[in-house]
């Protein structure tokens, strides 16, 4: 299978103020990957890197094997764009914005663009401006899927929506994804509606990766042990084996990839009284919240 | 744009010509110095020069030699510019070297002409007034129409904008009378109705010849006058004088400066000499026994020359304006400023970019302003194969240069856009 | 492709554009009712040998106008770009970036020219109908200053709009009011007589410079 996107070694830094440093990913063509991440890890800065606003400080990011920072326009014109906050020439309507793309895109299909704006109880000649916030995003999903693009970039798609908007711009999307070439690249700081959607996933730090795997084996291998301790100032370091620890009066939450056997090894190695160890299994939210930590 | 390069470098030029403007402009208004300006007379009593000092305190009076003089002695002895004073005071004398003194005869051969620079530059609309000259009214009155001479002369009546076909015709059938060849060259006048009386104008045909136009009871008065064609006239100033000893002053190409007497259009030279119409000043004053002429430039040297009516030269004057003082602003300058831009100039209304150079003082700082920029090239890691064309900028744009590469900052040339 | 970009420009600045016309318009009217006025009560011929002498200009009423269409076109054109960064939509339609910013730039700029066409033509009216022709070409070359103020203004307020670091805002504004400056010297007819060409150069070359800020925007300097 081929990347339709690589990021190597990139970093980047605002100022003097780092980023993210060495980030480094592939993503597969046909598969939809997700750059999760608390707000102001770095996610907005990846996709304008990606789509060329952005010039690293150095490193590397190759869309359809061109540099990103100088996209040609045949590239482009197979990238559609989700900018963050689902913005869109809101001083256009409805009937104007898909004339308006329709010029650029040789394989511009507006049938589906139609057909998710009947859906919304809005005349074709409603200017965006004018528009709720759940019904411009799906006037820019309209425009991105009539694109027919190869891949698609998603800045936070979630932004401002309720539950019945996302669910409704999911739907969207899984129906484009079943066409084998189509890669979606989504990032998002709400987790739970992407649990079923995800083939892979980076989780980004403040600076750093947290993680970088297929989502399955994420949600296979990430897991919760929660025991009882008596000293109520317990304190745990993260290391190669506990990615996180909460401790809330005589009840601790152990965040690992390892095994019960090795956790009960680790306590008594570090000398901790421990009673009623037993691992919990978790939503895709509860662990993306374990790894990130609640602050 | 496919090259930010060039880009950048015309955003290079676009400070560098905005700087060269803008701060020698600003550094010369803060440097500014107390204005000082001499006012140079002659004294027919004293037979020597008198001069009228003035600076912020006030005015200051002096004869020749430095001595102070109080305002009054200084009228004393400069008695015909200063008459009417005189006349108030009873302090008139009644006669000077021989000549009995007689108000109304001071006053008539009184005459005083200015030309600035500027004048002769001027490019005003070529439409004008031809006004009655023996009307028989005391006033002089503009006339309903403005002319222009083109293909012929053409009266346009103001009101209506449409041409007086009779005037033009008579006027253009008496200059063709005269050989005048179409069109006019240039038109010179003086079209106030401020004057005693009205001498028309002075034209310059297409083959240099030089007419007099007038309008005496509606109709055309124009002469060939014999002025020769091979002289080149940069201006004329016309001038009605009571004294009626000349129309106007004719200033030549080569600034070569005539009267135009009434004597058969005779040109009278003037004993003019350094006398630039482009950058000077030029002032002539008459009165019963003298004519002097003042011509000044404004960083130089100023010059008074001392004829009697017969324009032979009896005294001269000459003194530096700036004195011996020179300031710290005028010694920094030339080696601040690689060269100065201004879009205006005092000499001329007219707006263009005069450029003008001091010396090569300012590469002394250029070269440390280069240096500058390779140390701030190197510290920053600006590693470009072109860095020499900044270089280059900096060292032969001295100050400018460098502000300009500051203003860019990021010379990054990884890829276009 | 560019019938669509000329469609989305137009949307911005239609409103702006008729209004900008609408202003012009009245400018040269109420010029036009002056001098009607002042030919009734003065002599035209006092009048006139005034307005040759002391040089007065009876159109000046317009002098800031250009600079004020420029600079309301450019805003109405790009602070919707520059709103939400929506100039990140546009770079990336599948156009090369600079050709993308040359054809929104001509849009504006012919939009400029038109007006001040417009307004060349309604002022020809005028001059011509109460001065001879003289009066008329004298107050052409009075106008071209005044209206390269206006796309030098609008290149202006584009690049402040584009260029993403404020800094750089402030010395394009800087060289900006500093040329813009330079057009207003002199007073009188026609002082750009001999050097208006060049000016125009200069104006022109400093829409050029809107590059520079694009190419910033684009590395997301800031």
């Amino acid at each position: 299978m081929t990347n339709v996107v690589e990021v190597k070694n990139l970093t980047h830094y605002y100022g003097s103020k780092l980023v993210f440093e060495n980030l480094n990913f592939n993503i597969k063509e046909g598969s939809i990957f997700g750059l999760l991440g608390k707000n102001g890890t770095g996610k907005t800065t990846t996709i304008n890197i990606l789509n060329g606003f952005l010039k690293p400080t150095s490193g590397k990011c190759l869309m359809f094997d061109e540099d990103s920072y100088a996209l040609t326009p045949a590239t482009k014109s197979r990238v559609g764009f989700l900018i963050e906050g689902h913005v869109q020439y809101s001083f256009m309507s409805i009937r104007q914005i898909e004339k308006f793309y329709s010029a650029f895109y040789p394989k511009w299909k507006k049938e589906p663009y139609y057909e998710l704006m009947s859906k919304l109880a809005v005349t074709e000649n409603q200017k965006i401006s004018k528009m709720s916030c759940g019904q411009r995003s799906q006037v820019a999903l309209g425009l991105i899927l009539a694109q027919d693009a190869d891949l698609l970039i998603l800045d936070d798609y979630s932004m401002g929506l309720d539950a019945g908007y996302r669910r409704l711009f999911l739907d969207y999307l899984i129906e484009y994804a079943k066409a084998e070439t189509k890669t979606i690249f989504i990032t998002s700081h709400i987790i739970q509606d992407l649990e079923n959607f995800l083939d892979e996933c980076v989780i980004l730090d403040y600076k750093s990766v947290l993680l970088h795997a297929p989502l399955k084996s994420f949600l296979d291998d990430f897991k919760q042990f929660k025991f009882e301790v008596d000293n109520h100032n317990l304190k745990l370091e993260k290391d190669y084996v506990v990615k996180n620890f909460e401790l809330v009066k005589n009840k601790a939450t152990l965040y690992t990839f390892e095994k019960k056997s090795v956790i009960e090894h680790y306590l008594n190695n570090n000398g901790i009284n421990f009673t009623k160890l037993s691992e919990v299994p978790m939503t895709l939210e509860e662990a993306f919240i374990g790894i990130t930590g609640k602050y | 744009m496919k090259n930010i390069l060039i880009t950048r470098i015309i955003l290079a030029l676009a400070v560098i010509l905005i700087a060269s403007i803008y701060l020698p402009e600003i550094f010369w208004k803060i440097t500014k110095e107390e204005g000082k300006s001499v006012s140079i007379y002659y004294s027919v009593v004293k037979d020597e020069f008198a001069f009228i000092k003035s600076d912020i305190r006030g005015a200051k009076y002096t004869d020749q030699k430095g001595n102070d003089l109080t305002r009054e002695e200084f009228e004393e002895i400069v008695p015909l510019s200063n008459y009417r004073q005189l006349l108030a005071s009873g302090k008139m004398p009644d006669s000077i070297k021989g000549k009995a003194i007689i108000p109304k005869e001071v006053k008539l051969n009184n005459f005083s002409l200015r030309i600035r620079p500027e004048i002769i530059n001027y490019n005003l609309i070529q439409l004008f007034p031809l006004m009655e000259s023996q009307s028989g009214r005391i006033s002089l009155e503009l006339p309903p129409d403005l002319f222009r001479i083109t293909d012929r002369m053409e009266f346009i009546t103001s009101l209506t904008n449409q041409i007086d076909e009779k005037k033009s015709r008579a006027f253009t059938d008496a200059l063709l009378k005269e050989e005048f060849q179409f069109p006019a060259k240039r038109i010179y006048g003086n079209p106030s109705t401020m004057k005693p009386f009205d001498e028309g104008y002075f034209v310059i045909d297409s083959s240099n010849k030089i007419y007099h136009i007038k309008m005496i009871q509606g109709k055309p008065f124009c002469v060939k006058t014999s002025i020769p064609q091979n002289i080149q006239v940069a201006y004329i100033l016309v001038s009605e004088n009571e004294l009626r000893e000349f129309y106007s002053l004719l200033i030549t190409k080569t600034s070569e400066v005539y009267f135009i007497s009434y004597n058969n259009y005779q040109l009278i030279k003037l004993p003019v000499q350094d006398y630039n119409y482009q950058t000077d000043f030029l002032m002539i004053r008459g009165d019963l026994f003298n004519r002097q002429i003042t011509y000044y430039n404004d960083n130089e040297k100023v010059k008074s020359l001392v004829t009697d009516r017969d324009y032979n030269i009896v005294d001269r004057y000459e003194e530096n304006l700036k004195g011996n003082e020179v300031s710290y602003a005028s010694l920094l300058a030339p080696y601040l400023f690689p060269f100065e831009l201004s879009v205006d100039k005092n000499t001329t209304p007219m707006i263009n970019f005069y450029f003008s150079f001091y010396d090569l003082h300012y590469l002394i700082f250029s070269v440390v302003l280069t240096i500058v920029t390779i140390i701030y090239f190197r510290k920053k890691h600006i590693d470009i194969s072109h860095a020499v064309i900044y270089y280059a900028m900096v060292f032969i744009t001295g100050l400018y240069g460098f502000i300009a590469i500051m203003c860019i900052r990021d010379f990054n040339n990884d890829s276009n856009i | 492709m560019l019938k669509a970009v000329v469609f989305k420009e137009w949307l911005k600045i239609r409103w702006v554009f008729i209004g900008m016309l609408l202003i012009n318009f009245l400018v040269i009217i109420n010029t036009y009712f002056n001098v009607s006025n002042v030919l009734k009560v003065y002599s035209a011929n006092v009048y006139l040998v005034k307005l040759i002498t002391y040089e007065i200009l009876f159109f000046d009423d317009l002098m800031y106008i250009p600079l004020l269409t420029g600079i309301l076109i450019s805003v109405f054109q790009f602070f919707p770009e520059i709103n939400q960064k929506r100039l990140k939509l546009t770079f990336h339609l599948p156009v090369q970036e600079s050709k993308m910013l040359f054809q929104m730039t001509s849009i504006g700029f012919i939009s400029l020219l038109l007006i001040f066409l417009f307004d060349t033509f309604l002022l020809s009216l005028v001059s011509l109908n109460f001065f001879p022709d003289e009066v008329f070409k004298s107050m052409i070359i009075t106008l071209l200053p005044w209206f390269f103020t206006g796309f030098c203004g609008y290149f202006l307020i584009t690049m402040v709009f584009i260029e993403p670091n404020w800094t750089k805002r402030v010395v394009v504004t800087l060289i900006g009011i500093g040329l813009i400056s330079l057009f207003y010297s002199g007073s009188g007819y026609a002082k750009f007589e001999q050097s208006w060409w060049m000016f125009m150069a200069i104006s022109s070359l400093f829409g050029v410079i809107i590059y520079v800020s694009a190419y910033n925007f684009k590395r997301g300097i800031s």
